[in-house]
C-alpha cells in the first residue's frame, strides 16, 4: 500500500517566505535566516524514510478458554520484521466487538527498530461464546510526520467460553481430565512420586485441555454443583496390569498416580469418593469425606500391599475379589477405573459394571510401544479393548506415558 | 469502557513549554520577566487542567483552565504597566499566542484543536518577527524560531496521536522519537543558517537581496507539498 501524504509541513514553507519578505522589508537580515530554517524543515519529509509495514503480530492469552465473566489478559507482541526503523507506529489491537475491555487499553504506539518486539497488555472481560480477534490496524508515519501508510495485521487468536452449567445426568458432569502426570520421575521403586498440589479457585464447571496440559495443572472435573457424586477408584493391580515397557514405570505406578490426582479432584468438588484396588488383596475404602478420609486413601495409595511396585506372583482370588467387590459398591456409586487394559477380563469387569447400573469411566494410561513386533501386536490389541468399552457406551480418557505427550484426550468413539 | 480522546500528554507539554521557552528567551531582548511568569503560572494551571481531564475529572479541569485563563489579563496587564513600549509590542501577540496555544492542547474541544495550535504558533513566531525587528541577535533569532516550531510539531503531533489512539494508550516511545527527529532537523538548520551568515548577508546589496529570495522561492516551491 503506497503511503499516503499528511500534509502537515505544508504551512511552514509560507512561513520561511514570510519570514524572509519581513526580513527583507525590515532591512533583518538575520530574519532571512530564519527563513532559511524554515527552508531547511521544509526537506525535512525529503530526508526522511518512507514508512514500512513489516510486522508480525502476537497475541497470547492468559486463559484461552475462560468461563463467562472471568476476565482475559491479552499480551500483544510486535515484532519489526523488516529493515527499516519504523519511528511511529500506532497498533489498535482487533478486540472481538461483543468482547468489553475492562484493564489498559488495545491501542499502543510505538518506535522499532528492525527486529526489535514491543508488547503492551490490555484485560478483557469474557462473555459466552466464541470469539475470535479482529486483525489489528497499524497505521505506521515517517519521523516527520509527513507521510503515513495504514495496514492489517492478522493473528490467528480465539476466546473460547463454550462451557457453563447445564444440567444433564450426573456421568455427563463426570469428565475427568488427566493434564500432564509426572509419570516419568515415577520410578519402579518402592517410592512412589509425589502429586503436585491441586489448585483451588479453578472455577467449577471448567474443562479445560490446554491449560492442563501446559502449565501442569492437575485435574480438573467437571461437576453439576446441586448434587454430590459418590466416586470409586478402581486400581487395577492384577498381575497382567504389571505391564509395561522395558525401561519404564510399570502401569500400576501409573495407575496409582492418577488415582492420587484424581482423588484430590474428586473431593474438592464436594464428593464422596472412595477406594478400591484389585490384585494380592482386595483393597477396600468405601465413599467418604473429609481431611482425615483423604488421608487413609492417600495411605492406602502409598502403603497398602495391593498397589506395591512388585506384581503378585499369581493371578488366583482375583474373580472372588471383584465379586466382593460388587457387593461393596452403593447403587450410585460410580466407578473409575484405573488400568492399562492389557487384558480381556477387565474390559469384561467394566462392561458387567455398567449394566448393572454402575456408571463406569476408564482411565487407561498407555504403556505399549511400537518398537518389536510384540509392542505392536500388544498396541493393537489394546486398541480393540478401547473400541470395546466404547461400545458399551463407556467412556475413555487415554493418556500417554511417554517423556514428551502427557496429557490426555477422550478417546473418540 | 469507552475510549476517551485527548491530545497525547508528553507531547502538549514540550509544546507549551517549547512556547514558554521562546518568550522567556525573547526576554533577553526586552525585559519584562514579571508578566512572563504570571503568564507561566497560568498556563502551568492549564497545563494541570488538562492532566486532570485525561484523568477523566472534566470539572477540576474547567476550573483549572478558568484560572489560567485568569492570570493572562493580569499578564497582559502587567506587561503594559510594567513594561516598556518595545516589550509590550513584542511580547503581546506571544503571550497571546502561546495562551491559545494552551488551550488548544488541553483540550478545548474534542480530542484537541488544530487551528488552535496553528493560531497560538502564529502569534508566537510574530513576536520572534518583532524580535528580529528590534534587532535581536541572530542566535536568540535562530532559537526562537525553531522553539516555535518545535512548539507546533509536538502540539499537531500530539493531536494526532491523541485522536487515534486515546488517552489510555501508551504511546511515549513515538512522542519522544518525533520530538527528537525534530530537534535533530533544528540543530541542522542553525548550522545551515549560521554557515550561510559567514557570508555576510549584511553587506550584500538590496540587488543580490532580492535574487536570494528569488531563489528561495523558487527552491520553496520546488519543496512544496
Amino acid at each position: 500500500m503506497a503511503p499516503m501524504s499528511t500534509r502537515r509541513w505544508r504551512g511552514i514553507v509560507a512561513v520561511a517566505l514570510f519570514a524572509a519578505a519581513v526580513g527583507m522589508l525590515s532591512d533583518r537580515p538575520h530574519l532571512l535566516l530564519l527563513g532559511v530554517v524554515g527552508v531547511v524543515y521544509a526537506t525535512y519529509p525529503q530526508l526522511t524514510r518512507s514508512p514500512g509495514v513489516d510486522l508480525d503480530l502476537e497475541r497470547r492469552l492468559s486463559n484461552p478458554h475462560p468461563s463467562d465473566g472471568e476476565r482475559v489478559e491479552v499480551t500483544v507482541t510486535m515484532t519489526n520484521t523488516g529493515d527499516r526503523f519504523l519511528p511511529d507506529l500506532r497498533v489498535v489491537d482487533g478486540v472481538p466487538p461483543v468482547l468489553r475491555v475492562v484493564d489498559g487499553s488495545p491501542r499502543a504506539g510505538m518506535a522499532l527498530r528492525p527486529g526489535q518486539r514491543t508488547s503492551f497488555t490490555y484485560t478483557v472481560a469474557a462473555k459466552r461464546g466464541t470469539h475470535a480477534f479482529d486483525p489489528a490496524r497499524i497505521v505506521s508515519r515517517d519521523l516527520s510526520g509527513a507521510r503515513e501508510v495504514t495496514a492489517n495485521v492478522e493473528a490467528d487468536t480465539a476466546i473460547d467460553c463454550r462451557y457453563g452449567s447445564d444440567g444433564v445426568g450426573l456421568r455427563e458432569h463426570l469428565r475427568p481430565v488427566l493434564g500432564q502426570i509426572d509419570s516419568n520421575r515415577g520410578g519402579t521403586g518402592t517410592e512412589f512420586h509425589h502429586t503436585r498440589e491441586y489448585r483451588h479457585g479453578d472455577p467449577i464447571n471448567r474443562i479445560d485441555w490446554n491449560r492442563s496440559a501446559r502449565t501442569g495443572d492437575l485435574i480438573t472435573i467437571e461437576f453439576q454443583e446441586e448434587r454430590s457424586a459418590s466416586v470409586v477408584l478402581l486400581v487395577d493391580a492384577r498381575p497382567s496390569a504389571y505391564c509395561g515397557r522395558p525401561d519404564q514405570p510399570h502401569a500400576v505406578v501409573h495407575n496409582v498416580s492418577a488415582a492420587r490426582q484424581l482423588l484430590r479432584a474428586v473431593h474438592s468438588r464436594r464428593n464422596l469418593v472412595g477406594l478400591a484396588g484389585v490384585g494380592r488383596s482386595l483393597c477396600w475404602i468405601p465413599p467418604g469425606a473429609g481431611t482425615d478420609h483423604i488421608e487413609e486413601v492417600e495411605r492406602a495409595l502409598s502403603q497398602h500391599e495391593t498397589f506395591a511396585p512388585t506384581p503378585p506372583p499369581e493371578d488366583d482370588g482375583v474373580e472372588e475379589a471383584f465379586i466382593d467387590l460388587e457387593g461393596r459398591l452403593g447403587n450410585d456409586d460410580q466407578v473409575i477405573v484405573l488400568t492399562p487394559a492389557c487384558d480381556d477380563v477387565i474390559v469384561d469387569w467394566c462392561l458387567r459394571l455398567e449394566a448393572s447400573g454402575h456408571q463406569v469411566t476408564v482411565v487407561s494410561p498407555d504403556v505399549t510401544g511400537g518398537d518389536t513386533a510384540g509392542e505392536r501386536l500388544a498396541s493393537i490389541e489394546r486398541n480393540g479393548r478401547m473400541r470395546a468399552l466404547l461400545r458399551g457406551d463407556i467412556p475413555v480418557y487415554e493418556w500417554s506415558a511417554d517423556e514428551e505427550a502427557t496429557s490426555a484426550s477422550e478417546v473418540a468413539g | 469502557m469507552t475510549v476517551r480522546y485527548a491530545p497525547a500528554q508528553l507531547s502538549s507539554l514540550v509544546s507549551i513549554a517549547a512556547a514558554l521557552g521562546v518568550l522567556g528567551i525573547l526576554n533577553s531582548v526586552a525585559e519584562s520577566l514579571v508578566p512572563l511568569a504570571v503568564l507561566t503560572l497560568g498556563l502551568a494551571s492549564v497545563g494541570i487542567g488538562g492532566f486532570a481531564r485525561r484523568r477523566d475529572y472534566p470539572l477540576v479541569g474547567g476550573v483549572c483552565v478558568l484560572v489560567g485563563a485568569a492570570f493572562v489579563p493580569a499578564a497582559l496587564g502587567l506587561l503594559l504597566t510594567t513594561g516598556s513600549e518595545r516589550a509590550l509590542v513584542m511580547f503581546l501577540p506571544g503571550m497571546l499566542g502561546a495562551f491559545v496555544l494552551s488551550l488548544g492542547v488541553f483540550p478545548i474541544r474534542g480530542s484537541g484543536s488544530r487551528s488552535a495550535v496553528k493560531i497560538g504558533t502564529a502569534g508566537v513566531f510574530f513576536s520572534v518577527l518583532l524580535a528580529g525587528i528590534y534587532e535581536a541577535s541572530l542566535f536568540v533569532i535562530l532559537l526562537t524560531g525553531i522553539g516555535t516550531i518545535l512548539a507546533w510539531d509536538a502540539g499537531d503531533h500530539a493531536i494526532s496521536l491523541g485522536t487515534q489512539m486515546g488517552v489510555e494508550a501508551a504511546t511515549l516511545p513515538v512522542e519522544v522519537t518525533h520530538i527528537a527527529g525534530s530537534a535533530v532537523v533544528g540543530v541542522l538548520a542553525v548550522i545551515v543558517a549560521y554557515g550561510i551568515s559567514s557570508f555576510h548577508v549584511a553587506e550584500v546589496s538590496l540587488g543580490q537581496l532580492i535574487v536570494l529570495l528569488v531563489a528561495l522561492l523558487f527552491l520553496t516551491l520546488a519543496l512544496h507539498d
